[in-house]
């Protein structure tokens, strides 16, 4: 074979599969070497994947390790670790102006000479660019479409029912569910790059998760949120309340993993038969995200919120005169003696005055936290045992939190 | 395509005039005891020029049991007074007094962000009307000032409802008085 | 022209105010519906303020006057309505009997100012000329001393170009208080801040500007002479004075320094202003190290009765530091510029009288007690236009003069407290349903006034009122006068717009302001040569402020204006004012303290001239010997004002009257 024709013809062939989709550029690929071709996103997620017949196809990898380059361009070796085998070969990053869309990988065979293939591959990889260039532009276009329904669905712009279900389907989202809002967001937000660039990942994180679930995921990005709209199955109505809070807790959890420095919190609105309502939900989770940070409550939900709701938004000068009534003595005693009776007070409260939950949670042990309240009772001359009392006091406490009394 | 419109208020420039409140007024037509901007002063001896925030979560919205408001995409929240049956939950729930009930029609009115005039290409009446340039209209969506402040001492709690308004602090000044 | 259709005419605020503002006004079915500002008006560039903003309201306010209406007996209340012509035969065969009676016009008279100051709103004047020799108001209560004084120093009014303040590097406000009487120059002077000029503010009242300056400076009132002198003392100590332009371009200049080298000292200042050696050192380093520098001497430096001097010292200083005639500096009061036009009303020329030679003359900044000294024949008739006399001071004398007339008229818009005291009342036009022409006095712009919508009820213009009575005049007593009542408006525009006038302001003719205001060519006026500015050495003067503070209990009362008033104009709108009662009387803690009388309690306010009652609020920034009163309101403070020396050049020293204030109590009323 005249090695310098080979090229031309090769690039010829593959320059026919422009059009045809991924699937038909690694066919060709794999085909013309007879070796395996693999297509991935920037995340190492597989889009399409070709093996010459017999050979166990590639499916899902674990893990990915760039080894030495190869010449001067932008080929290297690669260590690939899928579920069954280690496989080595040569890949190459599909770019277009900078941006990381994807990889374009092949396997050689051990005696081949990994070098020979290298333009080869990043020509691939141009070919790669054109069509994942356009596959982003295509779902961009989608998204803004998407983006302005979901923008008008949270902010109760259809009014319509039937409206909202003809939009839905284009994406073939079930509305006919009951659906809640759950709104992820980053705390002290700037518009600055880096903090964007967070709030991509959280998005990717959330439609990741929801996807292993088999959720097809009905997000959008708002500033310094991602909003979620959950629809629930009928035969997990009795479940539903206490997945969201675990599925709360891992988004946050993955986050927190992956950027320690920053504070990501959420809040969880109501459930609403109708998507006209939707809009509650989503106003409801932000309260609640508010109200959550605020109390430090790790995954509000609105319906928890009904008293500090009230106390929020209730007139600041009644409430003060309600905590001095209440507490003042305490704070008093605190003041004068350097006690802390206050800290002692706020832990029963949050533990609903179970004094083991409180003792460990505090640091205390049982028999002082006893001694303390004790003394609570004797500054305020009552008895904590009486509902009443404690209704009055966790009143108060939650004013003290919720408006910096 | 999102906008998130709002307005930025330098207290530093304020004189007190009234003339946004008033061009409002003169704007909209609305009745005499219908404000929807107010100019007041603050403890601090400063003025604040405040009307709807158009906020970014909107508490007049969550609670209106008819579904009267509306947030379109350029961030302006709207109500639709055909809608409003006069309940005024939405009054109390705003924490910036801006939805004005009427005796008369017995419906609540708000600031629209004059989105008539912005629509054919011109600033709200307010924003117009005041000569000093302490009260201008911005895109919070794109809007970055490292000089600018969430709120200022006498505005309500922002927390919430996430009002679209920045503002810039008075600066310090030199005074004689007779002593 | 004056097409009355849909769509958008040019106004001009006409009321007396430093806006003079250009107004487009929209019509909708021959409704005004709402106004905005010109965008082409260079002053007022496109906004207005909140009393323009309410212009529709104005317009339709219930409360206006529908239809001329008599008063029987005067002071009842009772009034009827009745027609035009019969409101227009009574007056005429009054006053032709009046001329009967004692031989000549001079037992007729009017009272007219600054309610609207458009050109053709000198139809009063026209219309009293065109009788011939008749008692008319004369001098102008708010300026006078201010004007005088400027031309003593420049040989002519003088007041620089509003618009360049936007170019200063320091802005120096004595006695003016912008953001309440001036809102549109606030735009020019952020302007001029956010380039980095420093604002600074000198006033006896902590006010609104001064809370805005960069640098504010408590002054006792009546001492800015003093001040002024003592800053160009310092300045030519430290040999930062223009020696140049000094020498060239001024006269004065060794008496002036020899005066402020050997017959005053820092110390005496300090004393007699009550500012600090810091504050003053302070102020002479700005006024000396930086230029352009823009002076302004606002009109409450002038109303006491050392406001002449101080007037002359502050020029003076612009002077000193060579910042009289450079661009962006120079000096701002206000100009007379309406002086250029023909004013062909104003002076008309009326028949002979075979004796009398000159109308009769009443100074009007105390027209009543002098209205009340003539005799040969007394004043009998009087005629009131624009004018709400609870501005005036004095209200005792009118009330005693109001005993004396035997018909009193008065043209207004709304039923005002002059207004419930007459016999007859005709309704007025406001400016959207006139024709008229309009110059600011701070500005340099000119600009035309529309009739863009029918007038309400049966109100008519001045213009219109002096046309239809005069002819009435001429029916019942042929020759009675030489009104031209067939001129129609738009004559009257285009005779005041002559060759030498259209010149002067780039003008082909009357239609070109259709299209947009236009601004005078000021160049000429503003010659950087300019030669002969005065200096003025306050040789021999003492300091009278202190001797006048000899009354032991007495406090200095101050009435400045309010920011939603233009004296008593604005007081009919709810827009404006909402129900809580503006009516504070502001003391100092000290003097709430030495009277024991807390915040928010009444007080009465009074003095021999009279007492009124009011809501105290304390104002900490307020000097021990000062109460602070706002004008117009239900309770006239004017009331308290009484003018001691008196002399004939001199604005009203509405700033000079000594009051007393106790507890109100019941029991001492
Ligand atoms: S300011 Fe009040 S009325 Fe306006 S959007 Fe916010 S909550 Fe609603
Ligand atoms: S934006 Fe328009 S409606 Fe809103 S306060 Fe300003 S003038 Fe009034
Ligand atoms: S118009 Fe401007 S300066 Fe005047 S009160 Fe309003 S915001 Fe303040």
């Amino acid at each position: 074979m005249n090695k310098s024709m080979i090229i031309p013809d090769m690039v010829q062939e593959l320059l026919s599969t422009t059009t045809k989709g991924l699937p038909k550029l690694t066919d060709k690929l794999c085909t013309l070497l007879s070796l395996p071709a693999l297509i991935t996103d920037p995340h190492y997620q597989i889009l399409a994947s070709s093996s010459p017949a017999g050979e166990p196809a590639i499916n899902s990898i674990l893990a990915v390790q760039q080894l030495d380059k190869i010449g001067g361009i932008s080929v290297s070796k690669y260590q690939i670790t899928t579920t069954d085998l280690d496989l080595s070969g040569i890949g190459s990053p599909i770019t277009h102006e900078n941006n990381t869309l994807g990889y374009v990988f092949i396997f050689p065979k051990d005696d081949q000479s990994h070098e020979a293939y290298a333009p080869l591959l990043s020509f691939s990889a141009s070919l790669g660019a054109i069509q994942l260039h356009r596959k982003l532009e295509m779902r961009q276009e989608k998204m803004k479409f998407k983006e302005a329904f979901l923008f008008d669905l949270l902010y109760g712009n259809i009014k319509q029912k039937e409206d909202i279900y003809e939009y839905a389907r284009v994406w073939d989202w079930n509305f006919n569910l009951p659906l809640t809002v759950l709104v992820f967001a980053l705390e002290d937000f700037n518009h600055v790059l880096t903090d964007k660039q967070l709030i991509n990942t959280l998005l990717y994180i959330i439609e990741r998760t929801l996807l292993e679930v088999s959720i097809k995921p009905i997000t959008m990005k708002r500033q310094n949120q991602v909003i979620v709209v959950l629809p629930m199955k009928a035969e997990q109505s009795k479940k539903h309340r206490a997945k969201m809070e675990s599925f709360s807790k891992n988004i946050i959890s993955q986050m927190k993993a992956l950027h320690p420095d920053e504070i990501f919190s959420c809040g969880i609105g109501k459930t609403y038969e109708s998507p006209v309502d939707l809009f509650r939900s989503y106003q409801e989770a932000k309260v609640a995200f508010e109200l959550g940070d605020i109390l430090g409550i790790e995954i509000p939900f609105f319906s928890d919120l009904g008293l500090e709701r009230i106390l929020y938004k209730h007139d600041l000068q009644e409430l003060k005169e309600f905590f001095e009534t209440t507490l003042g003595d305490v704070v008093l005693y605190d003041e004068n003696n350097n006690a802390q009776l206050m800290e002692t007070l706020e832990g029963l409260v949050t533990y609903q005055f179970d004094m083991t939950a409180a003792s460990q949670a505090l640091f205390l042990h049982r028999n002082t936290l006893r001694y303390r309240i004790k003394k609570i009772e004797e500054i305020l001359d009552l008895k904590l045992d009486d509902l009443n009392n404690k209704l009055n006091i966790t009143a108060a406490i939650k004013m003290k939190q919720l408006r910096k009394i | 395509m999102f906008k998130q419109l709002g307005y930025s208020f330098h207290a530093d420039d304020c004189i007190g005039c009234k003339a946004c409140e008033i061009a409002c007024k003169n704007e909209n037509q609305t009745p005499t005891n219908i404000r929807w901007r107010k100019v007041t002063k603050t403890s601090g001896d400063f003025f604040l020029s405040v009307s709807c925030n158009h906020c970014d979560n909107p508490e007049c919205f969550r609670v209106c049991p008819e579904r009267a408001f509306t947030k379109r995409q350029d961030g302006i929240v709207e109500i639709d007074e055909n809608r409003c049956t006069g309940c005024q939950l939405c009054v109390s729930a705003c924490p910036y007094s801006a939805p004005q009930f009427d005796p008369e029609t017995h419906k609540v009115s708000k600031c629209q962000m004059c989105y008539p005039r912005q629509d054919a290409g011109l600033p709200p009446a307010c924003v117009e009307a005041c000569t000093t340039g302490a009260l201008k209209l911005v895109d919070l969506n794109t809007f970055s000032d490292p000089e600018a402040v969430r709120t200022l001492p006498g505005f309500p709690n922002i927390k919430i409802t996430s009002p679209s308004i920045v503002f810039y602090p008075e600066k310090p000044r030199k005074r004689y008085f007779i002593k | 022209m004056f097409s009355m259709k849909d769509g958008i005419y040019r106004n001009t605020c006409p009321r007396n105010c430093y806006g003079t503002c250009g107004i487009l006004s929209h019509v909708k079915n021959g409704r005004l519906i709402k106004v905005t500002g010109d965008p082409e008006h260079g002053y007022s560039k496109g906004s207005l303020c909140a009393k323009g903003y309410a212009f529709t309201q104005y317009v339709y306010s219930p409360e206006r006057i529908k239809y001329p209406m008599v008063q029987c007996p005067r002071g009842s209340g009772k009034w009827k309505r009745i027609s035009w012509e019969e409101a227009y035969t009574t007056i005429s065969l009054k006053m032709i009997e009046l001329n009967q009676r004692y031989g000549s016009n001079l037992a007729s008279g009017y009272n007219k100012f600054s309610g609207n100051l458009g050109l053709l709103h000198y139809a009063t004047e026209g219309m009293f000329n065109s009788i011939g020799p008749h008692t008319k108001p004369i001098g102008n209560p708010c300026a006078l001393t201010g004007k005088l004084a400027m031309n003593r120093s420049f040989g002519e009014s003088f007041s620089s170009v509003p618009e360049d303040m936007a170019g200063s590097k320091l802005i120096v406000l004595w006695g003016a208080n912008p953001a309440v009487t001036n809102v549109h120059q606030m735009k020019f002077i952020n302007e001029a801040r956010q380039k980095g000029a420093h604002l600074v503010v000198i006033d006896p009242i902590f006010t609104q500007t001064a809370k805005k300056a960069d640098l504010y400076i408590q002054i006792h009132p009546g001492t800015d002479r003093l001040l002024a002198d003592g800053i160009a003392k310092l300045i030519i100590e430290k040999q930062e004075h223009s020696l140049e332009f000094l020498e060239e371009q001024t006269t004065g200049w060794p008496e002036y320094k020899h005066y402020l080298e050997n017959q005053m000292t820092i110390k005496e200042v300090c004393k007699q202003t009550g500012i600090e050696l810091e504050a003053l050192i302070e102020l002479s380093e700005l006024y000396g190290r930086i230029k352009p520098v823009s002076t302004w001497a606002g009109l409450g430096v002038q109303r006491n009765s050392l406001g002449s001097d101080s007037i002359s010292a502050i020029n003076s200083l612009a002077a000193v530091t060579g910042n009289l005639f450079i661009p962006n500096g120079g000096l701002y009061f206000m100009h007379f510029d309406v002086d250029d036009f023909p004013c062909a009303l104003k002076n008309h020329k009326g028949p002979l009288h075979p004796t009398i030679s000159e109308p009769r003359e009443v100074d009007i900044s105390d027209f009543a007690s002098n209205a009340l000294q003539l005799t040969e024949p007394p004043l009998k008739f009087l005629w009131i236009a624009s004018r709400n006399i609870t501005q005036d001071h004095n209200l005792k004398a009118w009330s005693d003069l109001f005993q004396e007339l035997e018909l009193i008229v008065t043209v207004d818009l709304y039923m005002t407290k002059t207004a419930e005291k007459s016999d007859i009342v005709l309704p007025a036009a406001t400016h959207f349903e006139e024709e008229d022409l309009n110059v600011g006095y701070w500005h340099y712009w000119l600009s035309i006034n529309q009739k863009a919508i029918p007038p309400y009820y049966e109100a008519k213009s001045d213009l219109q009122i002096a046309r239809e009575l005069t002819t009435k005049l001429n029916e019942l007593s042929p020759g009675f006068s030489n009104f031209p009542a067939t001129k129609e408006p738009i004559d009257w525009i285009k005779g005041e717009l002559t060759p030498e006038i259209m010149d002067l302001y780039a003008l082909n003719s009357y239609k070109d302001l259709l299209q947009r205001p236009y601004q005078k060519n000021i160049e000429k006026n503003f010659s950087t040569k300019r030669k002969n500015f005065h200096l003025f050495a306050a040789n021999g003067k003492k300091n009278q402020m202190r001797e006048r503070q000899a009354e032991p209990n007495g406090y200095q009362l101050i009435t400045p204006q309010a920011l939603l008033k233009i004296h008593s104009q604005y007081e009919a709108l709810t827009w404006l004012h909402g129900r809580q009662d503006e009516s504070y009387i502001e003391l100092s803690a000290e003097a709430a303290q030495r009277n024991d009388i807390n915040d928010q309690e009444k007080i009465a306010v009074f003095n021999d001239q009279g007492q009124i009652i009011g809501v105290a609020k304390i104002n900490s920034h307020l000097p021990k010997n000062i109460i602070l009163a706002h004008q117009a309101g239900n309770n006239p403070i004017n009331q308290l004002i009484i003018q001691q020396n008196k002399k004939d050049d001199v604005s009203t020293y509405f700033y000079d009257s000594i009051v007393y204030i106790r507890k109100w109590s019941e029991a001492n009323v």
